[in-house]
């Protein structure tokens, strides 16, 4: 077998690499939150237009995966176990990639799934005749047109 | 390290009988342990699903309604567990050069913060909701200016996805502080369990920075909405 130098002597981390791990991870953190505040006009991206909110989320969601994989690699000891351990590591995220294959669905069908499945609706859809469902006069929300 | 040679009867530390040697035991710990880590991966991506769906669908109400949260609480919560995994790490750190009275020092500051956390969730934050009318029920969103111009119906679903995805997590602090008590009682009382082995507290450690990658996920996703 391969490898055995490292699978059965621990593998131990000099302190300063989880010192400079944490430094980064909350360094990330004030990123995520200064991206956040930050309100993007209409982005063109190869001839198509699309809202400044993707950018927004685009970012938020590349630096909790970085986040992430300093987590896992360094803090949860992945970058120093066995393949196999680093394989059953990978599991969990590959079944994660089915929830991009759910929304595809969601996002092509023509027909509603359930009620109020639009935009326009204003969630009134739900059926409920309850007091928050009243505007601030007192009428019902309807869906709009 | 080379390898020390020993015959069969001798008794190697920390090794129980089922195993053929060191390497074999602790690949089998830790592919136990993240087994049962891809699993609470699943739990949380159908939550996480659910959410990405209904922000999807409502993302200007989803905007309106999470100005009720608070980014500060939310950054100071994500600080105190970055650090928790740090302290958990080095409680790994020292179980590895076996010092005993330093595991306990980090275990105990990881137990710390995290009931730093839990008292922030439970007093600045899930308190406040309900104080405003935002927990989901019959009563939800009859105060107006606390949904943020939001409509009622999208902003409970907000809600609801909110005291799921975090009641859910904080019930994973509990157990994490629950086992991590545990385990520096075994240091305390110098178990071999633990004392003849790291791999113990790697489990837990591994646990513990699970309960720390939900909320990384957790915090841009409900305090960092953009427009």
């Amino acid at each position: 077998m391969k490898g055995t130098h490292h699978q059965g002597a621990h593998h131990i981390v000099p302190p300063l690499t989880y010192v400079k791990t944490l430094a980064a991870l909350l360094a990330l953190m004030g990123l995520t939150i200064y991206f956040g505040g930050i309100v993007f006009g209409p982005q063109h991206l190869f001839g198509l237009t699309i809202d400044g909110s993707y950018l927004n989320n685009g970012i938020a969601m590349l630096i909790a995966v970085t986040k992430a994989f300093l987590v896992i690699t360094i803090f949860m000891g992945v970058k120093y176990a066995s393949s196999l351990v680093k394989l059953w590591a990978m599991m969990g995220f590959i079944w994660l990639t089915l929830i991009f294959i759910i929304l595809n669905d969601y996002g092509t069908r023509k027909y509603e799934p359930v009620p109020s499945w639009t935009k326009e609706d204003a969630g009134t859809g739900m059926n409920r005749t309850m007091e928050s469902n009243k505007d601030m006069d007192g009428r019902m929300l309807r869906s709009r047109p | 390290m080379a390898a020390v040679t020993h015959d069969h009867d001798h008794h190697v530390e920390g090794l129980h009988h089922q195993f053929e040697d060191m390497e074999q035991q602790s690949e089998t710990y830790l592919v136990g342990m993240w087994s049962f880590l891809v699993s609470e991966v699943m739990f949380f991506g159908a939550m996480f699903l659910a959410y990405s769906l209904y922000r999807w669908k409502y993302q200007a109400d989803f905007h309106a309604v999470h100005e009720n949260l608070s980014v500060m609480w939310g950054g100071i919560n994500t600080t105190v567990l970055l650090i928790s995994s740090f302290t958990m790490v080095m409680g790994v750190h020292f179980a590895q050069l076996r010092k005993g009275k330093l595991v306990q020092m980090m275990l105990g500051a990881t137990i710390a913060c995290a009931f730093g956390f839990l008292f922030i969730k439970f007093t600045f934050e899930w308190p406040a909701k309900a104080v405003e009318h935002l927990v989901p029920g019959p009563t939800f969103g009859t105060i107006k200016e606390a949904l943020h111009g939001a409509n009622p119906r999208p902003a409970e679903l907000f809600f609801s996805l909110y005291f799921a995805m975090t009641g859910f997590h904080a019930l994973h602090i509990i157990v994490g502080i629950l086992m991590l008590a545990y385990l520096a009682n075994m240091w305390r009382k110098e178990h071999p369990l633990v004392t003849k082995d790291y791999v113990p507290t790697e489990l837990i450690g591994l646990y513990w920075h699970f309960v720390d990658l939900v909320w990384i996920f957790l915090f841009p996703l409900f305090y960092l909405i953009p427009r």
